[in-house]
């Protein structure tokens, strides 16, 4: 399959029969009696690899190594040795970088879940603009530069593609890490969880946005922060109850950040959405509400001995409801939690 | 309906990939050692390995293993993740042969499960290379030249190490710090800090804390077990939502 707008075109036509390699002698790979997994190559991988081994055995550089080098990543992007060698030819031919983003692109469209491909796209960007020489600019500035608007660009589309591509979500942190592009990417976590609210690696995105640029270990989270959030939450929380992401984050959002605001804060709130009327039913339905409610007790509990007794009481009785009715597949668990409860 | 496991056919299944991948496992070539392992761990937990394999062909099988071995010293050591290379005697640039710790990692269980003894492998070699893969932020890079790093390369480098019995090449202190980064909100763990929890990487980063006796490190135990847990639903989900 010919990827369009990559190097080479004479597909057809064997390297053995190209005037430019007639100079090397390919070299065959062997395998032993006991050859483990052996690959039913096609002849033209076979080939192509007889050629790639020859050169990266003395690791010529030259323009049509990198040709070879394309050839075979759009084979098997898989080799790592190869991805080595590219880097390396690119620097030491002063390769034009935009056209190896180019390159990289059309690669990424047929192998979105390769490893390598993104580390390599990496390694470009930041030679394309130093992020030394990137900080000395504004946050629009950088925003328009043509390098982190491509990126960006690249990265709506691979999202677009797919909402959830792991690589891709990764690779947007790293950018707007380096970058330090920290205030477009709450509205952009924004659209994301709009689009699609079940979405984890948007919510995930939205920690990521609001911690990462501070230190986290530390951060305790400022009242009217934490506040905005439950009720981004909340809202959320109503478009699907039934719904992990908004009920993990927001809990692990608390516990971390603000601890006391479970209780004092996100439990009347979602005691009032289960009691509105609109939303009763599948409050009482979703395991994640009475989840939060035992994470909130248990946190109330520990700053609040006091009130330990009680607490324990109900946290009993929704181990029970959710172990008998509401989450049956995860009985077993439920009825752990319910013995570790005196433990807290 | 009850449907009985053929344990017959998924034991030809794995003789067969042994035997022979096809050409669309191209994407392979470079993983073959690994692909290799998965095919012996089948064999060997459905009880066939010895029975399928016969003693010239698990000795046919060590050997070929032991070619992918790089015997230089230096960051390539290791094993290589196939054959396609060549024999290092042809190659005079380093990184065109170099062993990757996935594939070393690979090996090893490989030659274990295959009833080696391990007396071939050049252990210092092994050690000597993982040290200089590690990072300072405490996770590895699988060889030299990358900048792909997490923790699937920390469990390879920790298992290596509980293999050959031999920690000096991990600083252990490091590796937990990183894997204690890993630890996410909603208790999962991740590729990297602020990354989204991920099955895979919560079993690299709990499975190398085990194999380091780093356990306590982990913050919040029991919120790590229920995010565990809840990857099952009907079957079992990798991340949330998926």
């Amino acid at each position: 399959m010919r990827i369009e707008g990559s190097e080479q075109v004479e597909e057809a036509v064997s390297l053995a029969q190209q005037a430019e390699w007639q100079d090397i002698t390919p070299i065959e790979q062997e395998e032993g009696e006991g050859s483990m997994c052996p690959i039913a190559y096609t002849d033209e991988y076979r080939e192509l690899m007889g050629y790639l081994r020859a050169v990266m055995a003395v690791g010529e550089v030259s323009e049509r190594a990198l040709a070879l080098t394309a050839r075979v990543i759009e084979e098997n992007p898989g080799h790592y040795t190869v991805w080595v060698y590219r880097k390396r030819l690119v620097e030491e031919l002063e390769s034009d970088i935009a056209e190896e983003l180019d390159w990289v692109c059309d690669i990424s469209c047929k192998f979105p879940k390769n490893y390598q491909l993104w580390h390599h796209r990496e390694s470009l960007v930041t030679r394309l603009w130093a992020p030394s020489n990137a900080l000395l600019v504004s946050e629009d500035q950088r925003i328009t530069n043509p390098v982190l608007r491509r990126e960006l660009q690249f990265l709506d589309a691979a999202i677009d593609e797919d909402s959830k591509n792991f690589h891709a979500w990764s690779y947007r942190q790293w950018l707007v890490s380096t970058y330090a592009l920290w205030t477009q990417e709450l509205a952009f976590v924004d659209t994301m969880i709009n689009q699609d609210v079940r979405n984890n690696s948007a919510w995930n995105q939205r920690y990521f946005a609001i911690l990462a640029n501070r230190n986290p270990s530390v951060v305790r989270l400022e009242a009217d922060v934490a506040k905005s959030e439950i009720e981004y939450v909340v809202e959320h929380i109503k478009l699907a109850p039934n719904n992990d992401s908004p009920w993990s984050y927001v809990t692990g959002l608390l516990l971390r950040h603000a601890p006391s605001m479970l209780y004092t804060d996100l439990l009347p709130r979602i005691k009032q959405l289960a009691a509105d009327n609109a939303y009763q039913a599948a409050m009482t339905l979703t395991p994640f509400y009475w989840s939060a409610l035992l994470d909130i007790y248990e946190q109330q509990s520990a700053d609040h001995p006091d009130l330990k007794k009680q607490l324990i009481d109900e946290s009993s009785a929704i181990c029970d409801q959710l172990a008998s009715e509401t989450d049956i597949i995860h009985c077993r668990y439920w009825n752990f939690r319910k013995t570790s409860l005196d433990t807290c | 309906m009850v449907v009985d496991l053929d344990l017959t056919a998924h034991a030809r299944y794995f003789k067969f990939c042994l035997n022979m991948l096809p050409s669309e496992a191209v994407s392979q070539d470079a993983s073959r050692m690994t692909v290799a392992q998965l095919c012996l761990v089948g064999l060997a937990t459905l009880g066939q390995l010895n029975d399928i394999l016969s003693e010239t062909q698990r000795a046919q099988m060590v050997d070929w293993i032991y070619e992918q071995q790089i015997p230089r010293a230096g960051a390539y050591a290791g094993f290589r993740g196939g054959s396609l290379f060549g024999p290092h005697s042809s190659c005079s640039y380093a990184p065109a042969n170099s062993a990757n710790l996935a594939a070393t990692y690979s090996a090893l269980c490989s030659l274990l499960l295959l009833g080696d003894d391990l007396s071939r492998v050049d252990k210092q070699a092994i050690l000597g290379a993982m040290r200089q893969l590690q990072l300072e932020s405490g996770t590895f890079v699988p060889h030299p030249g990358t900048n792909e790093h997490d923790p699937r390369f920390i469990y390879c480098a920790c298992a290596i190490s509980s293999i050959l019995n031999d920690w000096s090449g991990v600083d252990k202190d490091a590796a937990t710090r990183y894997i204690v980064k890993c630890s996410n909100y909603d208790g999962g763990m991740t590729q990297a800090r602020f990354q989204e929890s991920h099955g895979g990487h919560l079993y690299c980063c709990v499975a190398s804390l085990s194999l380091m006796k780093r356990l306590d490190a982990l913050p919040d135990r029991q919120r790590t077990l229920k995010w565990a847990l809840f990857r099952q639903g009907g079957g079992y989900h990798g991340r949330t939502n998926k």
